[in-house]
């Protein structure tokens, strides 16, 4: 072959060519690799271990934080922390989603025109927030309202104190579900003047417990404790199993997993415990040693006026016979009788209820009826039975200008004063409100003029907002923790931040020092504060002064302080204030792990000096209610006042409307926020392929007469209004009950489906006769296809 | 099991289902600890979401005897796996110490494995993961993340062993019981799940295995499991009034 | 025969000429290995340190209690260059970069893919392989090198796990 020029041309030109496409080519299938081979987290760093306080709900369990070259990678639980000891709920496990979540505000918003934002620097932001609120604290009427959904704690306390200084008079929190429970019993078993208390339940020593409704496995009391609680239970190292019966007229994950479920109509709760006293008043079951030492109203009695009023014993004898219990409740009699004699077979039998879930704190009667079974078998006060326990809490050194702002969970007051046309709204985290809140009520809020939504997200609160100012996760900053709801011991905790606040973030507490600081005068004396760990510290004097408790320490140190205590015995922790705030930081907290005795409360603060079944405080506010001393007979009369249950819940128009729809907050989503969490979003649909969506339960039953398949759109219609859901069709479900749960696909961020149709939308509350707030929000609605 | 040696400890787990909450922090914490990808609606919708650990609910029974069962199902483990003897490129196998492990780099994702597993906890990657914004600074460093086309399945958290073997041999020492513990079990608020090595007879899980209540699933296969569940209490049969 | 009539046939057409050596080309491109061309921030150099004196393990810190071996931050060369030893212009930057607070940004030359783990405390600390087995002569260098001193395949680790019957398992590597 013959290398003319013609054919050197041809080879040069080929083989540069090639070689250009064969590197190109490499270039391109590493770069084709490299597109399908994503980052790997790997870069050189120290593994730390890091300990913070959880606030994805109010509960606050204590996280440990895994972190590599200073991120965080992994969260779980602090085996220090006494309330969850080393559990966390997949709330917290998804904790590192929300810190990092792609929709995180970053900067102050300005609301720019209708739909658009304008960053702008803290100091623009705040100057705008000082200066509207200077504006209406100067003008006659305060009309600012403050919404908060951050769970009790100092910034809440910072918050309430900011708010008295500049004018304001009530900041509404967002309830916790245990409001009427805890009402009750203050009405029954008496309130300590001038303390403030909370109920607390001391489940983890409860032998046997009556749960009237409530749904514990899906976020009560704070979740990593209630389930630790039920593991422990359940703990085959334990000397006895605790029974766990379950009244409820929905099979939710706690029913199916309790020992028993009994289901029980809707809106008979009250009546199914009264049925069970009646076991015990029959087959003398109860405590009679407490109940005739400690309990008023028991016995029929005659008042200083001469009348004579009807007992408990008698109301109950006569008025709650098993038949109709039973027929009321749809419980057949001998399991009533059978639960009630297990229920008075030992120590440490409790009952818990009713519902007890934010939004649906049930029935004042219901809840009084529940606690009357607690004194029946002598439990108040006892080991693992109710109590009601001094409520400290983390407290800012005193205010010398007198009480602080009243907090209210009052949904009802916090719609009148939405009605009032305020000038200013603020909300702190309150992405839960609007949930709670009607279509019509929440059309009310865009006509307020100026609104500031205090937020880590974007959430359904930013499209209502004027200002947004954004927050940071308890990782990003100094986060104090306290006695969750029902805990039984008084705790108080901090932590450090774990990582720098991400983008221009601030934890709010600073943001209120700031403010203040701006805003001068009382404000700032109000406030005189840097930042938050000279509050925190501040705080902690008082506490240091406290001649009882311990530093957060291993389970191994919780015996052995028990121990102690049960000698009599307690050795400090600390010798000084120095010491005790070094000694908190570090070990993260401080506790007061005293065991409930194993007799009940002998005295109470009450007019009669007993636990009174016929609460004179709750006779005389009726009376201030205007109802009437006794119009109607005695009978009557005593019957208000007593423990007892009122008339079933029923369908105004059961033709139009028979099934009964249960709004149901499910655990991935407790505290009505996460739906912008993808980890959470996919765990929320245990029966089947909903997650993203909203849906509504129906049973085989109803769904099959309607025609509907799992899958199906349907329209889900109350008296109020419609909307519109995913049926999904759960075997075994309740007949003539719908499930509901309250969240679903988000309405804002990159996942977002718009055109909220809210469950609020279209649920009723039934308000409470005596309290008038808001006892339950199931509502008769129909189901058909869309 | 082939190739199992006496001197190598055989990982296994033990789930109490009566202690279980089904609150599912087990199937998010080990999402978190391995990277596992998320499905946004339409991919959740599809059923393509990835559950290394996943909580199957059953309900059973008919109003008012009616009934749910929670199980948590992580990869059984087996120690006869189905999945290893149809793999064309053994990019999954067994250990010597009992781990089902799956080489990621190595799949070619035919997804015979996946059909050929009789309790479905193999997942396609359908999708290239993607972590939006910075959420890709909490990956686990210690986990690879898997590209588009490759089956993945529990691990029983190995890297977790092998960093607390690695550990032990720069201290020289023996690695210690509880040193090696997987996310899941880790996890678990009410404590309801063991883990360890079921050849050493005093062991935690040797010792429940043998429990009265003890059973595994679709034993009859002669997958031979090595997980192994508890049966719930008494009283937790059918719902009777 | 008949075949070489043919091949001669081929071989006579320039476009097939062109065509052959494109090919040649295409094939020769893609085995040679590829390498990477890195400029580090600062012109290192290694042997000097080394006649200084120092120690692998004196900057690269992490190597015997982590799995990353670790690049020197600035603080660990501060403990020597605080002050001017030299007066070369790669020391002064340094100190720039420590003024300006600034972490030196170095360029990681020695790269393995995403989906192997390699552990520098188990090699180099428990099993006491020294540096140079690896990372080849760095003492003898002048200049931080733009591509890795050793070539690394699989085949490489291996043969030597082999040899020193250390893990043979899969994912002890690949995770």
């Amino acid at each position: 072959m013959k290398l003319d020029r013609r054919r050197f041309l041809f080879l040069s030109g080929g083989v540069a060519t090639g070689a250009a496409t064969g590197r190109l080519s490499l270039k391109a299938i590493g770069a084709f690799n490299e597109a399908l081979a994503p980052e790997m987290g790997a870069f050189p760093g120290d593994e730390k271990f890091a300990d913070s306080i959880c606030r994805m709900c109010p509960g606050g369990c204590g996280v440990r934080v895994r972190t590599v070259g200073d991120r965080p990678v992994k969260i779980d639980g602090n085996p220090l922390y006494p309330v969850n000891r080393s559990g966390v709920c997949p709330r917290g496990q998804a904790l590192l989603q929300w810190l990092y979540h792609p929709d995180r505000v970053m900067r102050p918003q300005i609301r720019n025109g209708e739909k658009g934002w304008e960053s702008v620097s803290w100091d623009k932001a705040l100057q705008l927030m000082a200066a509207k609120l200077d504006k209406v604290s100067s003008a006659k009427q305060k009309r600012v309202v403050a919404v908060s959904g951050r769970g009790a704690g100092l910034t809440r306390k910072l918050f309430a104190r900011f708010l008295h200084a500049s004018g304001a008079n009530m900041l509404f929190s967002l309830p916790t579900g245990m409001e009427t429970s805890e009402h009750a019993l203050q009405l029954m078993a008496g309130r300590t003047n001038g303390g403030s208390e909370r109920m607390a339940y001391d489940l983890e020593n409860s032998s046997c417990v009556l749960n009237f409704g409530c749904d514990l496995l899906e976020g009560w009391g704070t979740p990593a404790h209630t389930l630790r609680v039920f593991g422990q239970w359940r703990d085959t190292n334990r000397a006895k199993r605790t029974t766990l019966i379950h009244f409820d007229s929905k099979l939710s994950i706690s029913a199916a997993r309790a020992d028993q479920w009994v289901p029980t109509r809707p809106g008979t709760l009250g009546t199914a415990a009264l049925g069970i006293a009646f076991v015990l008043l029959s087959e003398n079951l109860y405590d009679g040693e407490f109940v005739d030492d400690n309990v008023f109203g028991f016995n029929d009695w005659t008042d200083t006026a001469g009348r004579s009023h009807v007992g408990f014993r008698t109301l109950v004898r006569e008025e709650y016979r098993l038949s109709r219990v039973s027929e009321l409740t749809g419980i057949p009699p001998a399991t009533l009788v059978k639960i009630a004699r297990e229920f008075a077979a030992g120590r440490g039998a409790v009952a818990i209820g009713p519902t007890q879930s934010p939004g649906q704190p049930g029935k004042l009667s219901d809840a009084m009826a529940i606690h009357s079974l607690n004194a029946l078998v002598g439990n108040i006060g006892a080991r693992g039975g109710v109590a009601l326990v001094p409520t400290d809490g983390w407290e800012l050194p005193a205010d010398a200008r007198g009480t602080e702002v009243t907090l209210s969970s009052s949904m009802e007051a916090l719609e009148t004063s939405l009605a009032g046309s305020p000038e200013v709204l603020i909300l702190d985290q309150a992405e839960s409100l609007l949930d709670l809140l009607s279509a019509a009520q929440r059309e009310k809020l865009r006509q307020i003029p100026f609104v500031v939504t205090i937020t880590t997200l974007q959430d359904s609160t930013t499209s209502y907002a004027t200002l947004i100012l954004p927050d940071c996760t308890s990782l990003e900053s100094w986060v104090d923790g306290q006695a969750p709801t029902a805990y039984p011991h008084e705790v108080l905790s901090i932590s450090e931040p774990v990582i720098a606040p991400r983008g221009e973030s601030k934890p709010f507490g600073d943001t209120l020092l700031s403010l203040a600081k701006i805003m001068g005068g009382s404000i700032t004396a109000a406030l005189p504060w840097k930042d938050l760990p000279e509050v925190l510290q501040a705080s902690s004097r008082r506490v240091a002064q406290n001649k009882r408790g311990y530093l957060f320490g291993t389970e191994v140190d919780e015996h052995w302080q028990r121990l102690l205590e049960r000698g009599g015995w307690w050795t400090s922790d600390w010798t000084s204030e120095e010491q005790f705030w070094t000694g908190i930081k570090e070990n993260g907290g401080w506790w007061d792990p005293v065991s409930w005795a194993a007799e009940p409360q002998r005295s109470f603060p009450t007019p009669s000096g007993r636990f009174e079944l016929y609460s004179h405080r709750l006779e005389e506010w009726l009376r201030q209610q205007g109802k009437g001393a006794f119009s109607g007979t005695v009978r009557d009369w005593d019957r208000q006042v007593l423990p007892h249950s009122d008339e079933v819940l029923v369908s105004a128009d059961s033709e139009r409307f028979p099934l009964l729809l249960h709004p149901s907050d499910q655990l991935p989503f407790f505290g009505n926020n996460g739906q912008e969490i993808a980890y959470l979003q996919q765990i929320s649909s245990l029966y089947g392929g909903m997650e993203w969506q909203r849906w509504v339960e129906l049973s085989p039953e109803d769904s099959h007469e309607r025609g509907i398949e799992s899958g199906d759109l349907v329209w889900v219609e109350s008296a109020v209004g419609k909307v519109r859901r995913v049926a999904l069709v759960v075997e075994g479900s309740t007949p003539g009950t719908v499930i509901a749960p309250r969240t679903g696909n988000p309405t804002t961020g990159r996942w977002a489906v718009h055109g909220e149709q809210r469950l609020a939308d279209i649920l009723v509350p039934v308000l409470d006769p005596v309290l008038k707030t808001r006892s339950s929000m199931a509502t008769y609605v129909n189901i058909y296809k869309a | 099991m082939k190739g199992a040696r006496l001197d190598m400890p055989r990982w296994g787990m033990v789930i109490d289902l009566d202690k279980c909450t089904a609150c599912q922090a087990c199937v998010v914490a080990c999402q978190v600890e391995n990277n596992v990808a998320f499905m946004g609606p339409s991919e959740a919708q599809r059923g393509r979401a990835i559950f290394w650990m996943k909580l199957a609910a059953f309900p059973e029974g008919k109003f008012p005897e009616s009934k749910v069962r929670f199980m948590p199902m992580p990869c059984m483990h087996c120690d006869d796996p189905p999945c290893a003897k149809v793999c064309p490129v053994d990019a999954t196998n067994i250990t010597p110490d009992g781990i089902v492990r799956q080489i990621f780099s190595r799949c070619i994702g035919c997804r015979y494995c996946t059909t050929a597993c009789p309790y479905t906890r193999r997942y396609f990657n359908w999708y290239k993961p993607e972590w939006p914004g910075e959420s890709s600074m909490a990956l686990n460093p210690d986990v690879s993340v898997r590209p588009k086309g490759v089956v993945e399945k529990c691990t029983l958290c190995h890297h977790r062993l092998q960093n607390a073997r690695e550990k032990a041999i720069s201290e020289k020492r023996p690695l210690a019981p509880g040193e090696y513990i997987p996310a899941c079990v880790e996890s678990c608020p009410p404590k309801a799940m063991y883990f360890g090595d079921l050849d050493d007879p005093n062991s935690e899980v040797a010792q429940l295995s043998r429990s009265s209540r003890a059973f595994r699933l679709l034993e009859e296969l002669g997958t031979k499991p090595k997980v192994i569940y508890l049966r719930e209490g008494e009283r937790s049969g059918v719902n009777r009034s | 025969m008949k075949v070489l009539k043919t091949l001669q046939k081929v071989t006579e057409r320039a476009g097939t000429i062109g065509a052959g050596g494109f090919l040649l080309a295409f094939v020769l491109a893609l085995l040679w290995p590829a390498r990477a061309n890195v400029t580090q921030p600062i012109q290192f150099n290694h042997r000097k340190h080394v006649d200084a004196g120092l120690q692998c393990e004196n900057c690269h810190e992490r190597v015997s209690n982590s799995p990353w071996a670790g690049l020197p931050q600035v603080d660990i060369c501060l403990t020597c260059h605080e002050q001017p030893i030299t007066e070369s212009r790669e020391e002064e930057k340094i100190r720039d970069f420590a003024k300006r607070n600034e972490a030196i940004p170095w360029k990681q030359v020695n790269q393995l893919p995403t989906h192997v783990y390699f552990s520098h405390r188990t090699h180099a600390a428990s099993k006491q392989i020294a540096c140079a087995v690896c990372h080849g002569d760095m003492e003898k260098a002048n200049a931080p090198p733009s591509a890795p001193l050793f070539k690394w395949t699989m085949t490489a680790c291996m043969n030597c796990h082999e040899k020193q019957h250390a893990t043979e398992d899969c994912n002890g590597c690949h995770r």
